[in-house]
């Protein structure tokens, strides 16, 4: 199967569960929350990988499934003490309403990835934010180095405990200063790529401007 | 062909990107910070670092609308950055621009638009965690709050008056926090305008 297929075979089991919530016992609803996962594994490992861990979709519905026992109306009795089964059983239907929602998500996003539509957009009349949308994504890494670079150096200056709040706003500082200076030759390398066009110069000379500024 | 000129569009989008790339960064370096230490409501402390941003950005750079365009390029960075989560935080930096740009649009980045736009996302930013539990799971969640809320109430021996006792100053809390930061971020703003003037 293709993977364009698997991503669709998902979209299509992750709307189908969302209609069976609807239609099914509440008593169900736990089993169908746990086919879904189990059949995204299978089907499609990259969308049930993006979707969340299975262990953390049911701590999530164990934890809720608690709280409903407690705080639903009390429609049985244990030992003495009131516990609400309609609570729990909501809580089940709650979580297998969010794993069908998040996979209907992830399969979507998968089928048509944002990378696309950023293609398509430099075709149309929005071509100047998608070229700066271009720029400032290959900005990001040295951006994230420099961050990282003035943290350490501001450590260094003022170490410990005491030295927390300096520290924080020396780099928030140098982060406003940096991004302040890189904006001016931005604007310089859209201005000069303006009448070539094509991102690719544009994103090269943003880097080296970003780099000698 | 060389440029001697930069136009004022140029200018206003080369901000726009290198402020949004920035700001991609630090949700990225602070955002871990907050999610390995377990910091409780870590997301109202990120929406407040990021109105701290945006008024410092605002502050230098005094141009309505470069704060809405910021926000666009950063949540478009954010769409396109590998990571699960995507749709929640993307949304988050669409309304915490837009509600900044709104502080700042009557008269600009100064210490009161900076404690009411502070204010308003990291409020955004508390509500938004709820409204998003409600899409994902469902109505009953609205449910579940309020009955906590009154159990909550009736530990403390407070009177029952529908949760507004705990929500209101709590809420109150949250919004100084955000407040407090923004006034950062354009103290910050106007410290970075004093060292490019003495240059």
């Amino acid at each position: 199967m293709s993977e364009k297929r698997r991503h669709a075979a998902v979209l299509v089991l992750a709307a189908g569960l969302l209609a069976a919530l609807y239609v099914t016992r509440p008593e169900m609803h736990a089993g169908l929350g746990i086919a879904m996962l189990g059949l995204a594994a299978v089907l499609d490992p990259k969308v049930a990988k993006r979707s969340g861990r299975p262990l953390r979709w049911l701590g999530t519905a164990i934890v809720l499934a608690a709280v409903g026992l407690w705080l639903g109306p009390g429609d049985m009795r244990v030992r003495g003490h009131a516990i609400s089964l309609a609570g729990a059983l909501a809580a089940t239907t709650m979580v297998s309403r969010a794993i069908g929602l998040v996979m209907l998500g992830s399969a979507a996003g998968a089928l048509y990835p944002a990378e696309r539509a950023l293609a398509r957009l430099r075709r149309t009349r929005f071509r100047r934010f998608a070229e700066v949308l271009v720029v400032a994504l290959e900005l990001v890494p040295s951006l994230l180095g420099a961050l990282e670079t003035a943290r350490r150096e501001s450590a260094a200056r003022r170490p410990g405990l005491r030295g927390f709040p300096g520290r924080i706003l020396e780099t928030f500082v140098f982060a406003v200063e940096h991004a302040s200076a890189l904006a001016d030759s931005v604007a310089q390398r859209l201005a000069e790529s303006a009448p070539q066009g094509g991102p690719s110069s544009l994103t090269e000379s943003a880097e080296q401007g970003g780099v000698s500024s | 062909m060389k440029h001697d000129a930069i136009t004022e569009s140029e200018r206003f989008w080369g901000h726009a990107a290198a402020f949004g790339a920035m700001w991609g960064a630090i949700e990225a370096t602070v955002g871990t910070f907050l999610h390995a230490l377990k910091i409780p409501f870590g997301g109202t402390v990120l929406a407040g670092t990021g109105a701290a941003f945006l008024f410092a950005l605002r502050t230098v750079y005094p141009k309505r609308g470069v704060v809405l365009a910021t926000g666009a390029v950063c949540a478009g960075v954010k769409l396109l950055s590998p990571a699960t989560a995507v749709v929640g935080p993307m949304a988050g930096i669409l309304v915490e621009s837009l509600l900044i740009e709104l502080a700042c649009f009557a008269f600009g980045a100064n210490p009161i638009s900076a404690a009411v736009g502070g204010g308003l996302a990291t409020l955004w930013a508390l509500s938004q965690k709820v409204l998003t539990q409600i899409v994902l799971y469902g109505a009953p969640m609205i449910d579940l709050y309020r009955e906590l809320l009154q159990r909550a109430e009736k530990w403390l021996g407070l009177a029952p008056s529908g949760g507004w006792s705990v929500v209101v100053p709590f809420a109150s809390l949250v919004s100084t926090l955000g407040a407090i930061l923004a006034l950062g971020g354009h103290r910050a703003g106007l410290k970075v305008l004093a060292r490019r003037r003495r240059r």
